[in-house]
């Protein structure tokens, strides 16, 4: 139709006075085959896949056409909220347009299509305008129809404030809106006020009270309820019209108990609001004694150590003026007794010595009681002018258990158990389950190959598909994904073909083995091992180093017997399988174990005899180092001890310097390669766990599997238990707690190597105290204070300033690490000497360094 | 998904009047002693501690507007669901459901608490609106403070026209949410035990997101990795304890006694003792989804002996009277059914929303939830897609306990199934079986009948 061309047009180029003025023209029946052709349009629009991002231009036309065309409120409002004629914020939304077209409706029709309007109104999640609040104003403005009731209608006009009033002469315009009688009471109860309350409408609001448009006593009424009612999810906007009401004292006194009940449960900017009025009430002494106790009972509960310090200042002038309200005011100051911040303590303390002439039964039993929670020096002065306290039993230690070591996975069943794990957790597992797959593998490829084959083969058909080796290699890169890498294996046994060219394909992409870390390099060798033997289409019976213990360990016995048989099948040992079974071995055997692989003839049989009778390869040496430039990094250096080390074994006893940004994302398969040498793999770890210090995956969980391991424990070990100690997140954190707490319950900590290398690296910037505290914390309360108090002994011995050097600006997180010695320090009742500590503690002044440093230093002198 | 519109009728809203210290709260239809009432009275007389029971009906208020998924969402703003009290006779108990589904509160008041007359037990919904909420906030004080659930009937009539309604939807997922609750609830165990002072560090330390493992440490718990330690899926969900603190005597932990896969996520249970009374909440085992899906209804639904638990639950829920606990063993007399089949006829009730479960009394309770959850139950959707798979018969076995159905290996183990479906790999059937496993369970039971 010659007419849908031109009203096109024009919707198209956006003019939408044209398209308003050409449709207006039309009579009933032109507008109802017009909204069907709109319609059209629009379903001709969302399958060209115009939904929103389709020409925007279009949009407010295309809403006028509705608006004018379709018969009745109800369709005009679904019209006008449709999802893809939704206007964006700031475009041209042509309001104005749209109410300028609805006039000729009959206003019934009018009022109803605002009020439908009004129902689907929604207040925006975050910040924004209320989308479609302009047409409802409009209407009901023109109208002048009482709105209904809408929380979203009332938040759309209190932030239509900057927009739709002149900014200079808010207050009168508003007065004269027609929506502001419905409205404006109802501001206070609607949802989302929060958001709604910036600077313009706050001002307006208070200018209209003075105007005397508004009640003030009614909006005082109306904040004070607000804040009550959303307790915990309070708005700071609210509180900020509080204070820009700035209430008289005769209106605070009215509202006294509502502001003793905001006290306890609001976010801490309500209290404080809370608190200004409760304390300019008592200043006056307008303020009643039950709703005072009531408030100092609140503020003393309350977390925020602010607030304590407030109450106490408070609290101090109280009792200057009425001393018989000393008695309330001492009872929260025994609540503050039990905070666990010093600072706050010491005040309330000295506040409570004070106020002893003033105390009543009551009071003085109370303090005496809470007593029992201050450090001891505070404590005695409080008995001596309260009365001692009730004795309170000793603070008892949890008993230290040691966990349980990891559980050792049970080998696979058979060929299908296999297949259908390995299918189910393909590129999901962890270090035991894949050594039981890859043990799985060997075994079973050996044994009962159809059904392997048979069970693989849906995972293969699938995979077949999106197979290609290139983009497999390319995906790689140069670290290692152990539980990626299965899944080559699997190719390897089920097409041969494919995994030579899958090897030829890395091979080209020039992954760089040599880059990934020692510990890696030997797991990436035996599962190169594993692919090269079913490529060239043989089997073996079984691995030799899948391990029989959780920890990784392989009973010797065990190993035997499966070097015997084979060596009965005239099979030589996998290379890099055979000198991992030698890593896993335990430290020491018994005389028959050696005496039964003296029986072993194969050049291997003789290899792990000697190695069996020489009890395994000398403790390498290690040593960590800290060098300064150009940045601060670790180096874990290690050496061998001599002796000729076979291949691979000796790439895993030689570190040197400079692995800088050395990261793995296989950290937690190293404890279970070398069981029985916890230092060396702890030396590897400490590089990986600096890099990742601060990421989410930071490894510190290998740290709790390398606790259970054997082998002396050293420097690299400290080392990486103060690394992992101190990693950004809480979770990683309780990891090294655990690790920590495995190694006391085995009677292995380095405890005094770990407090060395906390004050080495902290020096350097590498760790942070107060992270490293909260862990401590967490042991002592599990029971490891003896070793904990060995670590923050040595740590502050080295940390602290010498006695005769000039104190220069403490280290950050210092005082929370001594206030974790305090609790070590006093459940291992430690008597020790550290100067530097007593220097500390001489200092004047009463910075919560200083007072952590004498309660410290008065616990442990003899 | 269907969505139910439940619509409360109240004969006015509830309100609270501070200077005279009266609660009267409004209650709508729901099942009593004496059968369906349409505005029941369960009891009039004293709250004798009245600021921990008003903070305590805060926070269960709270709870049911509350929307932990999507946290900074504007659906808060939405209409919530009331709050469901039931009386049991020597107790109140207030229940409610966050609008995420993941999230359950619950208070009850105990004898201690109480001084007055029980009218009647029973079930219903009580009005919480926006004035009730200010004028519990504003309550505070030791006075005590007289409680009305429903109104006098003599009341009722002198008021003209003040009908209070609402309507509310009501999706399916919540009402089996609600029911999931119950039957997961029953297999939970007291895991630990936190004094006051300790309870109060514990929770105002905890971080708001991340789901973290507590391990016992000394007389506190503290975070930790190992296994079998007690799970807290978002711990900012338990935020509406905060405001109770302050009268809390005591923080307990329930918990499944061994996580069935360890590793993955499981709900709990924290219920903090206050003066007279208990506030206890229950979290999903993930703050982004909520217990519908958990699966505890279904494995009870589609194992063998279903048809038998039907009957069993109409023979038990004939002996129900709205006691605060239900022994097993006065059950087993009354009913001549042994321990077993009354176990099974109990979570049926629960799955019907017949029942609740009391973690402290480690019993069950009667309660009939106002909802229509038998009829949920019936329409779950996985069980629905078990059905069609099994119809349509894409289930073969290859032998006597290992099947294809689809495209997918179900294996039926005694110590469990397995599937290969990527469901299956995520959760391992912690959140019940996959449709796969229902699919080969259904048509195994029906080749055995058959047979």
């Amino acid at each position: 139709m010659t007419e849908w061309a031109d009203v096109l047009k024009r919707i198209q180029s956006g003019d939408i006075s044209g398209t308003a003025d050409l449709l207006l023209a039309l009579d009933a029946r032109g507008k109802k085959e017009m909204a069907e052709t709109l319609r059209g349009y629009m379903a001709e629009r969302a399958r060209h896949g115009w939904d929103w991002l389709g020409p925007r231009a279009e949009i407010g036309a295309l809403r006028l056409a509705g608006a004018v065309c379709l018969g009745g409120a109800a369709a005009v409002t679904s019209w006008l909220f449709r999802r893809d004629l939704e206007p964006w914020p700031f475009e041209q939304t042509a309001d104005d347009d749209m109410v300028r077209v609805l006039r000729e409706r009959p206003e019934p029709w009018r009022v109803d299509l605002a009020r439908r309007i009004v129902a689907r109104l929604r207040i925006p999640t975050h910040s924004g305008d209320v989308s479609h609040w302009g047409i409802a104003a409009r209407l009901l403005r023109e109208t002048g129809a009482a709105p209904p009731e809408s929380d979203a209608l009332v938040i759309g006009w209190l932030l239509s404030f900057p927009w739709e009033f002149p900014r200079d002469d808010m207050a009168p315009a508003v007065a004269k809106d027609p929506l502001f009688p419905h409205l404006a009471p109802r501001i206070w109860e609607a949802e989302g006020l929060g958001m709604a309350l910036a600077d313009f409408q706050v001002e307006t609001i208070a200018d209209l009270v003075e105007m005397g448009r508004l009640e003030r006593g009614a909006v005082l009424d109306g904040i004070v309820g607000r804040l009550l009612r959303d307790g915990p999810s309070a708005a700071r906007s609210v509180t900020g019209m509080h204070e820009r009401m700035a209430p008289t004292l005769e209106e605070s006194r009215e509202r006294a108990t509502d502001y003793v009940r905001l006290l306890p449960a609001g976010p801490v900017f309500v209290a404080e609001v809370a608190l200004a009025q409760v304390r300019r009430l008592d200043a006056a002494g307008l303020l009643p004694g039950e709703l005072f106790a009531e408030a100092v009972e609140a503020l003393a509960f309350r977390p925020e150590s602010r607030l304590g310090t407030t109450l106490i200042t408070w609290l101090g002038e109280v009792a200057r003026r009425n001393p018989e309200r000393a008695d309330a005011g001492l009872k929260a100051l025994a609540v503050l007794f039990a905070r666990d911040v010093l600072t706050l303590q010491h005040r309330a303390a000295r506040l409570a010595l004070k106020l002893s002439a003033h105390a009543g039964d009551a009071a003085r039993a109370a303090i005496a009681e809470a007593a029992a929670a201050l450090p001891p020096e505070l404590r005695d002065k409080v008995a001596a002018a309260y009365g001692a306290a009730p004795a309170s039993p000793p603070a008892s230690a949890a008993p230290l258990t040691a966990s349980r070591p990891p559980a050792s996975a049970a080998p696979v069943g058979s060929a299908e158990e296999l297949g259908h794990e390995f299918i189910a957790t393909a590129g999901t597992h962890g270090p035991e389950q894949f050594e039981r797959l890859l043990a799985g593998f060997v075994q079973w490829a050996h044994r009962d190959p159809h059904s392997l084959r048979e069970a693989l083969q849906p995972w293969w058909d699938k995979d077949r598909r999106w197979f290609s080796p290139r983009s497999h290699a390319l995906v790689l890169g140069d670290r290692l994904q152990p539980a990626h890498e299965l899944s080559h294996v699997a190719i390897a046994f089920i097409s041969p073909d494919d995994a030579r060219q899958l090897r030829a394909a890395i091979a080209e992409a020039g992954r760089r083995v040599a880059l990934m870390p020692p510990p890696d390099r030997m797991i990436h060798e035996r599962i190169r091992e594993v692919m090269a033997l079913f490529e060239a289409g043989h089997t073996c019976p079984e691995l030799l180093a899948t391990p029989t213990s959780g920890t990784g360990h392989v009973d010797p016995d065990v190993l035997l017997g499966r070097m015997e048989r084979l060596e009965a099948a005239g099979l030589a040992p996998l290379h890099a399988d055979f000198r991992q079974a030698l890593l896993r071995l335990p430290r020491s055997v018994d005389d028959a174990v050696v005496a039964r692989a003296a029986r072993l003839t194969s050049h291997a049989g003789q290899e792990l005899c000697q190695w069996l009778r020489e009890g395994g390869i000398p403790d390498p040496q290690v040593r960590c180092e800290i060098t300064g430039d150009p940045t601060a990094y670790v180096n874990a250096l290690i050496e061998p001890s001599g002796g000729h080390l076979p291949k691979l074994i000796d790439e895993l006893c030689q570190q040197g310097p400079g692995r800088e940004g050395d990261y793995s994302f296989s950290v937690s398969w190293w404890p279970a390669i070398m069981p029985s040498h916890c230092e060396v793999t702890a030396a590897h770890m400490v590089s990986a766990l600096l890099a990742c210090q601060e990421f989410t995956a930071g490894g510190v969980t290998a740290l709790t599997a390398l606790s259970h391991a054997d082998g002396p424990v050293g420097v690299a070990m400290a080392y990486a238990m103060a690394i992992g100690m101190s990693h950004r997140l809480p979770i990683e954190r309780a990891a090294a707690a655990d690790a920590l707490l495995t190694l006391a319950a085995r009677g292995r900590s380095p405890s005094a190597e770990i407090g060395a290398a906390i004050a080495s690296l902290t020096r350097h910037g590498l760790v942070k105290p107060n992270r490293v505290a909260t862990v401590l914390n967490d042991a002592v309360q599990a029971g490891a204070h003896t070793e904990v108090w060995e670590v923050i002994a040595e740590a502050l011995r080295a940390l602290l300033p010498a006695p005769g050097d000039r104190p220069d600006r403490p280290l950050r997180g210092l005082a929370d690490l001594i206030q974790a010695g305090s609790r070590a320090a006093q459940l291992s009742e430690a008597r020790a000497e550290i100067p530097a500590l007593a220097a500390l503690a001489a200092r004047g002044g009463s910075s919560r360094l200083v007072l952590e440093a004498r309660r410290l230093h008065t616990l442990i002198s003899p | 998904m269907a969505v139910a519109v439940q619509e409360y009728s109240y004969a006015r809203s509830s309100g609270l009047d501070v200077a005279s210290g009266r609660l009267d709260l409004a209650t709508s239809g729901g099942m009593t002693r004496r059968g369906l009432v349409a505005r029941p009275r369960f009891f009039s007389g004293l709250l004798t501690r009245a600021a921990p029971s008003a903070a305590g009906l805060l926070a269960v208020a709270d709870v049911a507007k509350a929307r932990y998924d999507r946290p900074r969402s504007a659906a808060g703003w939405a209409a919530s669901r009331d709050p469901v009290v039931t009386c049991n006779g020597d107790r109140l108990r207030f229940e409610s459901f966050s609008m995420c589904g993941g999230v359950y509160a619950r208070l009850d008041l105990l004898r201690p608490a109480l001084d007055g007359e029980i009218v009647d037990l029973g079930t219903t919904n009580v009005d919480v609106n926006a004035r009730l909420r200010e004028a519990l906030a504003r309550l505070g004080g030791s006075d005590p403070l007289h409680l009305a659930v429903g109104a006098d009937e003599l009341v009722v009539t002198t008021l003209d026209g003040a009908v209070v309604e609402k309507k509310v939807p009501l999706p399916d997922r919540w009402i089996r949410g609600l029911a999931e609750v119950q039957v997961i609830a029953s297999r939970f165990d007291l895991r630990a035990e936190l004094g006051a002072a300790e309870a109060v560090t514990f929770l105002r330390g905890l971080p708001m997101r991340g789901v973290l493992w507590m391990a016992p440490a000394g007389r506190t718990l503290r975070v930790s990795t190992r296994p079998g330690a007690i799970c807290l899926p978002g711990p900012g969900r338990l935020a509406t304890m905060l405001p109770l603190l302050r009268f809390a005597r005591a923080l307990r932990v329930y918990g499944p006694v061994t996580a069935p896969v360890p590793g993955l996520p499981t709900s709990s249970a924290w219920e903090l003792e206050l003066p007279g009374m208990r506030y206890v909440i229950m979290l999903s085992p993930d703050p982004r989804r909520g217990f519908s899906g958990e699966g505890a209804v279904l494995d009870h639904l589609a194992s063998g002996g279903a048809e038998t638990a039907a009957s069993d639950a109409e023979l038990i829920g004939a002996l129900l009277c709205f006691q605060p606990r239900l022994e097993a063993d006065e059950l087993q007399e009354e009913s001549g059914l042994d321990r077993d089949r009354v176990r099974a006829a109990l979570t049926r009730l629960g799955t019907s929303g017949r029942v609740g479960y009391d973690l402290a009394e480690a019993a069950h309770f009667h309660r009939e939830l106002p909802y229509d959850a038998a009829r949920v139950a019936s329409a779950n959707p996985r069980l629905r897609a078990a059905l069609k798979l099994a119809d349509e018969g894409a289930v073969r076995f290859t032998a006597p306990d290992a099947a294809e159905v689809g495209e997918r290996r179900v294996r039926l183990t005694p110590a469990g199934a397995t599937c290969t479906c990527p469901w299956w790999v995520d959760y391992r059937g912690t959140r019940g079986p996959c449709k796969h496993v229902l699919a080969a369970q259904r048509v195994r039971n029906l080749i055995g009948a058959g047979a």
